[in-house]
């Protein structure tokens, strides 16, 4: 990637980043995951390696197959 | 009938592509342009309420009715089907061009049927033309790929007949109604059967098989008709159905999983139909306004992000042959235009702030939230996730980027261009603009997407998904191979069905034919030649020559007697005469 698009992305990382410790609270009636500013870069950060890893061992598990599996004998 | 506001659009469709192939061939493009063009403007000049109605027998049937839901997703199909003969403009095959009009026809009808049997034999009048768009691609894999669709969607299309005659039976009514009974067989039936064209998980098998094997334009319309017109059904009658929650959160995650897996680019994008349909059956199953809304406004949105999405894996096909990433690589540079247009509809269907997914999947999730399903939420948000990285990350990388295999990709025709602009305007304008889009929904709109806090989760979630696919990336270059998927139920035993029922039967007819004809043949041995009984000697098989001498004296000496009598009686008459 470009450096200019490093640089964007590095400025909407450090405004999402911001914007969660800016957007405002009211734990009364929050849900809980709303009180933690970076519950979201987590939730993503976690969920896309769980999904990787959840995809690539079921893969290797049985799933994937040669090109000719059905076509065989 | 004058053709006026309340002129059934189904049927103008219909028309349209009966008299397509017998216009010249260079006007034909054109007429599939205006053909959907005159459908989108009936479709939106209808004012509510029941515009046609004919008698079957006992039964009123409504052919077109319209209301708030109806006309949105008839808006749509009509005009995908617009935006799809534009990206296939170039194609001068009537019969495909036939096929998508009539498909379309099919669509729409389901859309404002007003009674059962309409929506039946609309819904059946779509699965033949779109399996001809993909035996249309040709090859031994289109073929049997599409002989299994339709096998899916016959076995389907019964199932719902067989509702609609139970339904009809137990209660006699035939007019579309919200089915409330949970304990009721023919809601059951009805529901499966409209499953199997949502793709719901496990009945979704055909989508995967098939549409990567469709033609490049056939695709897009498979990619937007057919499992949407479900969606409305179910939105239509199974609105509230908690089934429905569950089943749409597996499809959701199932597809994301499963299109990971996959190396042909066509084959991800259709494993994220099902992932994104799972949204809307899980709203249809939420059953709320919102969820309602959510769903129908989502069905808009990716109706149109997964048809761009299509176009683009179609043009890379068109252009160099290839589909898959292990054969694809390194095209940025020399398909540009492409790779952006094909990028409007991955941050659309990733549900980047600006783009239509944002504001139409956000309303969905939202919804769940609201009616208290905090895990559905969270599950749903995750499905996302997974869509960003194969959509968004996973393809382009492979497919535009990677390794340089020198493909030298052909110029694309121009009106590719102008279908995938078409698409990707409608994907930004919405998302711009979100009220143009929630105007039109079923019930009015009490959800604000660009909100402070939605727009930092949403940019949180995708910049941190992006982190984990910078981190990681060296590990998901695309590998050769398929993907095991409950295809595997019938087309691995179909192989030991071959064995069972046609070799083996085979088998034992051609055993029991030979052992019969043996035998007779040892029984004709009998009357074949009685000497034998008598002689034991002769042969097994018989010969005239070995008979031939005798006979030939025997009826020698029969001739030499015959003539010696009559040579007898005439000498004696001979005397006679003489005396």
């Amino acid at each position: 990637m470009s450096k200019l698009r490093w640089a964007l992305l590095a400025i909407a990382t450090v405004g999402s980043l911001w914007g969660g410790f800016a957007t405002p609270h009211h734990p009364a009636h929050d849900a809980w995951w709303n009180r933690i500013p970076v519950f979201f870069a987590l939730f993503g950060f976690f969920g896309c390696i769980g999904i990787i890893f959840l995809a690539k061992s079921l893969g290797k598990l049985f799933l994937r197959k040669g090109e000719d599996y059905y076509d065989a004998d | 009938m004058p053709i006026d506001a309340t002129f059934p659009p189904a049927l103008v469709m219909l028309a349209g592509a009966l008299l397509l192939p017998l216009l010249p061939r260079n006007s034909r493009s054109f007429f599939s342009l205006f053909v959907p063009l005159l459908a989108l403007g009936l479709v939106w000049m209808a004012p509510s309420g029941v515009h046609l109605t004919l008698e079957l027998m006992d039964y009123p049937l409504v052919v077109y009715k319209v209301d708030r839901l109806s006309r949105f997703f008839g808006t749509i199909f009509a005009l995908i089907t617009m935006i799809g003969s534009l990206f296939a403009f170039h194609v001068k095959k009537a019969a495909k061009q036939t096929a998508a009009l009539l498909y379309a026809a099919g669509a729409l009808g389901v859309t404002f049927a007003g009674d059962l049997i309409t929506l039946f034999v609309f819904w059946e009048l779509m699965s033949l033309p779109s399996t001809y768009l993909i035996w249309a691609r040709g090859g031994r894999e289109s073929e049997k790929a599409g002989m299994r669709y339709l096998m899916f969607h016959l076995f389907g299309g019964g199932l719902l007949f067989a509702g609609i005659l139970v339904h009809t039976g137990e209660t006699g009514r035939i007019l579309i109604e919200q089915l409330t009974a949970r304990d009721s067989l023919s809601s059951w039936l009805i529901l499966a059967g409209v499953a199997v064209n949502a793709a719901v998980v496990p009945l979704h098998a055909w989508l995967p098989d098939a549409y990567p094997k469709a033609t490049v334009t056939g695709a897009v319309f498979l990619s937007a008709l057919t499992t949407k017109t479900a969606v409305y059904v179910l939105l239509r009658i199974f609105p509230g159905w908690e089934v429905l929650i569950y089943l749409g959160v597996l499809m959701a995650l199932y597809g994301v999983v499963f299109a990971f897996l996959a190396n042909d680019i066509r084959e991800i994008l259709a494993y994220h139909i099902i992932s994104q349909v799972g949204y809307m059956v899980a709203g249809a199953g939420i059953g709320t306004e919102m969820a309602v809304n959510g769903a129908s406004a989502h069905a808009f949105s990716h109706i149109l992000y997964k048809a761009l999405l299509f176009m683009g894996a179609g043009a890379v096909l068109h252009t160099t042959g290839k589909s898959k990433l292990t054969e694809l690589g390194g095209l940025a540079q020399k398909q540009p235009l492409i790779l952006w247009l094909y990028m409007i509809g991955a941050f659309s269907i990733s549900g980047f702030p600006l783009f239509n997914g944002f504001i139409s999947k956000s309303m969905v999730v939202a919804a769940a939230g609201e009616a208290h399903h905090s895990v559905v939420m969270f599950l749903l948000l995750l499905a996302s996730v997974g869509t960003f990285l194969s959509v968004g990350l996973k393809l382009p990388c492979g497919a535009w980027y990677g390794e340089n295999r020198g493909l030298s990709p052909l110029p694309p025709p121009r009106n590719m261009y102008l279908g995938m602009a078409a698409a990707a305007f409608f994907c930004i304008l919405h998302g711009v603009a979100p009220g143009l889009l929630y105007g039109m929904l079923p019930y009015s709109v009490h959800f604000a997407p660009y909100t402070f806090s939605h727009v930092v989760e949403t940019s949180q979630i995708l910049i941190f998904t992006f982190a984990a696919f910078w981190v990681i990336r060296k590990q998901l270059a695309g590998e050769a191979g398929i993907t095991l998927d409950v295809d595997w139920f019938y087309r691995r035993p179909a192989r030991w069905v071959q064995k069972i029922f046609l070799e083996d039967l085979e088998a034992a007819f051609t055993k029991v034919e030979t052992l019969s004809m043996d035998l007779v043949g040892k029984l004709s041995l009998l009357s074949k030649n009685p000497m034998l009984i008598f002689t034991k000697s002769g042969g097994k098989y018989f010969s005239p020559d070995t008979y031939r001498p005798g006979i030939r004296t025997l009826l020698l000496l029969v001739l030499f007697t015959f003539v010696l009598i009559s040579f007898w009686g005439l000498l004696g008459h001979l005397f006679a005469v003489i005396k």
